[in-house]
């Protein structure tokens, strides 16, 4: 605890209050025992002379019985009361507190003494037999002083308590008075005093209170005023201070993250945007790479002079290259269904085998519900055309099979050749979506796998694995559907 | 300023409870001391012991006493007063004061008893100092007289009443005087209307008629006194001359009572501030107090002075105060 903490200030200061007050009381505790002990001392005395009053009444009777019996025990019985009133006014000694206490006290031994005197003379004279009246009468006469003067004792022992009790009691007050008097304007200047010092340390409380109050709203440029003392308030206006850089230094940090993290976003768009927009330029460079409806024209006159000339091969392959080529060039997002898939694929094998014969068998075996399952268009012809172009590059003569069946809710296609087989670095280069082949019709196995995914909403749609007997097998695995209205919603061409 | 007060308000405030509390703390203790100190016990050996025996009516005395006890107190003087009633209840306190062997006593005596006066010469021969108190009844046993000049104070009533009469224009050559004191005056009084008479006759009136009504206080009720004197005023009295200060009351407020104005000159003693409304308004023409502190005075410096110097001057009288 620092000396000038605004806690061991408050201690220091109320310690001295506690101190005084309780200092002031005991001074009053004390004087208050003092009147008790006072009075209780009169109470005392006045009961010490109460006793040899007794005692003085007792001689009288002594004495009277002595002087009418004479006996040896009345003598005694004078003797002790004598020798008991001694003792008494001994003890009244002691008591002795005023000047006319004093003067009492030795008027009363004189008489004493003077009393004992008279009673031995009369035992004397009774002894004797001598006259005795008038002695007697003396000592009646200064038995009766003694008693006056125990009395006027008394009298004075209460007379003078009383008016040092009176006395006290009015100086008691006085202190009394003058204390509450004081402590009243000790209490009004202190106050005043508290007022003021509590402000030293309320109102730099109340800054905070507004600058904080600031930062909540956001201002965080607000300036912290300036406290210069030791005390518990500075602690807590460089600690207030050291969370304001803090907290500044926190929103810096948050917003430069915030921005890398917007330009990184940004960034990802962009790339999005362009690899769509690549896509779409490629499919539109496809697609510009004929004109379809010259290119069909132009077909069907062919095939018409074929009809006429009676060329019934030549009319066939066209009929199949016109049918395949109007399949691959209308739109290539349209929906159709496996059957159409199955006959886009034949199409292309037929005029594949006019191209370079039989050697390259294409064996299809589809579950016949799976003809009306729904697929994006192109799917099957890029993958027999991939197995054709990689699985029998070196080969003489192959076969391709595609199997269609249906387990539970889903329908599984499989593209299996018995091809040269396809190595892991080029399985892998597949999954990683980056083999794509410029000779064939550009479609690759990512195209494939990304648009089934796109299109059913699925993950990892699409397989691909070495044919345990050899060759390869390609697998789409995607939902049992047959009804437009059961696909996730998309943009759709029928 | 105001960073200035606040930075030391509380220096301030701590420095100001401790000269406070500090300040009450000295003055309750300087107080309390006070109050202790009062029941110290004194050195009293060096005190004077005195035996006061007067006359009985105690209450009459305390214009003198009062101050004596005050003045006493501060001269060390220890006085053990008592009253008495009868010459012999005065010659048992003489006895007593032989047994308790005071340094001095004083005494004003009414009594010409042998008794005393033998109880006085005992004294006197155990070295006792005696002084006379307003009266020199003491069979010329006492060592020092303190008292007033009677003869004195009667020209002064004396004067008070031809001042009186001049007013008036109506001094007569014959005039009757009741002089209403308590017995214990009597010998001064004897002085007293000599010189009250002395004084009138000086003036022109020859006739000068006195007439006493000492009584012995409660047997004879001052009340009785003044209806006598101012309701039936059988004896024609001019002027009433009241020692007392109870009794001029009694007197004044007999004469209210009975509408007397304007029929007696009445000559009083006291200090009640009655009495001086009483003197404005007329109904009483003149008051003649014995100077009671002076008194008290001049006697405790005669003990002190025979304590001291083993002796005092023999006569000492005072003046008085008068007002008219």
């Amino acid at each position: 605890m620092k000396f000038f903490s605004l806690q061991s200030k408050l201690l220091a200061f109320f310690l001295i209050l506690i101190v005084s007050l309780l200092a002031i009381d005991i001074l009053i505790q004390y004087n208050n025992n003092y009147l008790i002990s006072l009075v209780n001392e009169t109470l005392d005395t006045i009961n010490t002379i109460n006793r040899t009053k007794q005692d003085i009444n007792i001689l009288n009777s002594n004495i009277q019985r002595y002087l009418s019996l004479g006996d040896s025990d009345s003598m005694l019985a004078v003797y002790g009361s004598i020798n008991s009133i001694d003792e008494k006014l001994s003890m009244l000694e002691s008591k002795i507190l005023s000047r006319e206490e004093y003067l009492y006290y030795t008027n009363l031994n004189a008489l004493f003494e003077h009393l004992s005197k008279l009673a031995e003379k009369l035992i004397i004279y009774k002894k004797g037999n001598l006259p005795l009246a008038k002695v007697y009468s003396e000592y009646i006469d200064f038995s009766g002083f003694l008693n006056e003067y125990l009395e006027k004792f008394s009298e004075q022992k209460v007379k003078f308590t009383m008016e040092i009790h009176i006395k006290a009691q009015q100086q008691l007050n006085t202190i009394r008075r003058v204390n509450t008097a004081v402590i009243l304007i000790w209490t009004l200047f202190a106050t005043l005093l508290s007022i003021v010092f509590s402000s030293t340390f309320t109102t730099p409380i109340i800054n905070l209170s507004k600058v904080a109050n600031k930062i909540a709203h956001g201002n965080l440029e607000v300036q912290l005023p300036s406290y210069s003392s030791n005390d518990e308030v500075a602690i807590l206006y460089d600690s207030f201070s050291n969370m304001i850089s803090n907290i500044k230094e926190m929103v810096k940090k948050l917003e430069e993250k915030a921005d890398l993290e917007r330009m990184y976003a940004q960034q990802k768009i962009e790339a999005i945007k362009y690899k769509q927009a690549l896509q779409e330029a490629e499919l539109k460079n496809l697609q510009a790479q004929i004109n379809p409806h010259f290119l069909f024209n132009t077909l069907n006159t062919i095939l018409q002079i074929a009809m006429f000339e009676n060329a019934k091969q030549t009319y066939e392959i066209l009929l199949r290259t016109s049918n395949y080529l109007r399949y691959v060039v209308h739109n290539i997002n349209r929906i159709v269904k496996l059957k159409e898939e199955i006959d886009n694929v034949k199409n292309y094998m037929y005029i594949y085998s006019m191209r370079f014969g039989d050697r390259i068998r294409l064996d299809i075996e589809i579950e016949e519900e799976l003809n009306e399952l729904l697929v994006p268009c192109m799917i099957l012809q890029p993958l027999v055309e991939n197995a054709i172009i990689h699985g029998f590059k070196e080969k003489e003569s192959g076969e391709i099979k595609i199997l269609a069946k249906k387990n539970e809710n889903q329908a599984i296609i499989e593209v299996i050749d018995n091809g040269r087989g396809i190595d892991f670095a080029t399985i892998e280069n597949l999954k990683n979506s980056s083999f794509e082949e410029t000779k064939t019709t550009g479609i690759g196995l990512s195209n494939i796998a990304k648009r089934l995914s796109f299109f059913y909403r699925i993950a990892n749609p699409l397989t691909i694995e070495a044919n345990p007997q050899g060759g390869t097998k390609v697998t789409i695995r995607v939902p049992f559907l047959t009804e437009i209205s059961q696909l996730p919603k998309q943009e759709v061409d029928i | 300023m105001k960073t200035k007060l606040q930075k030391l308000s509380f220096r301030i405030m701590v420095i100001f409870s401790i000269i406070i509390f500090v300040a009450i703390i000295l003055y309750d203790i300087y107080s309390i001391r006070f109050i202790n100190t009062t029941t110290k016990k004194v050195n009293l050996k060096s005190t004077t012991r005195i035996m006061m025996i007067l006359p009985e009516n105690q209450i009459y005395w305390s214009w003198f006493l009062d101050q004596f006890n005050k003045i006493s107190e501060k001269q060390s003087i220890l006085p053990d007063i008592v009253f008495y009633n009868t010459s012999s209840e005065a010659y048992k306190f003489l006895k007593l004061a032989e047994v308790v062997k005071p340094d001095a006593i004083v005494m004003c005596n009414i009594y010409n008893s042998k008794e005393i006066a033998q109880a006085l010469s005992s004294l006197k021969n155990k070295g006792i100092f005696i002084v006379s108190l307003f009266n020199d009844m003491l069979f010329r046993y006492e060592d020092v007289f303190v008292g007033i000049d009677y003869y004195y104070k009667g020209k002064i009533a004396g004067k008070i009443i031809y001042r009186v009469l001049r007013e008036k224009q109506n001094v007569p050559t014959k005039l009757k005087i009741a002089i209403v004191n308590p017995l214990y005056t009597t010998i001064g009084g004897t002085l007293e209307v000599k010189g009250l008479v002395d004084f009138l006759k000086e003036k022109g009136i020859r006739d000068v008629t006195i007439k006493n009504f000492n009584f012995e206080y409660p047997s004879f009720p001052p009340e009785e006194v003044a209806r006598q004197l101012i309701l039936e005023n059988a004896q024609k009295f001019n002027v009433i001359y009241v020692g007392s200060e109870t009794d001029t009351m009694t007197v004044a407020q007999n004469i209210l009572t009975f509408n007397k104005l304007d029929q007696f000159i009445v000559i009083g003693a006291g200090t009640n501030e009655k009495l001086q409304k009483y003197v404005r308004e007329k109904i009483i023409n003149g008051i003649i107090n014995d100077n009671g502190q002076l008194i008290a005075q001049k006697l405790c410096e005669a003990l002190l002075s025979w304590k001291k110097f083993g002796h005092a001057s023999s006569y000492i009288s005072t003046n008085f105060e008068v007002i008219e």
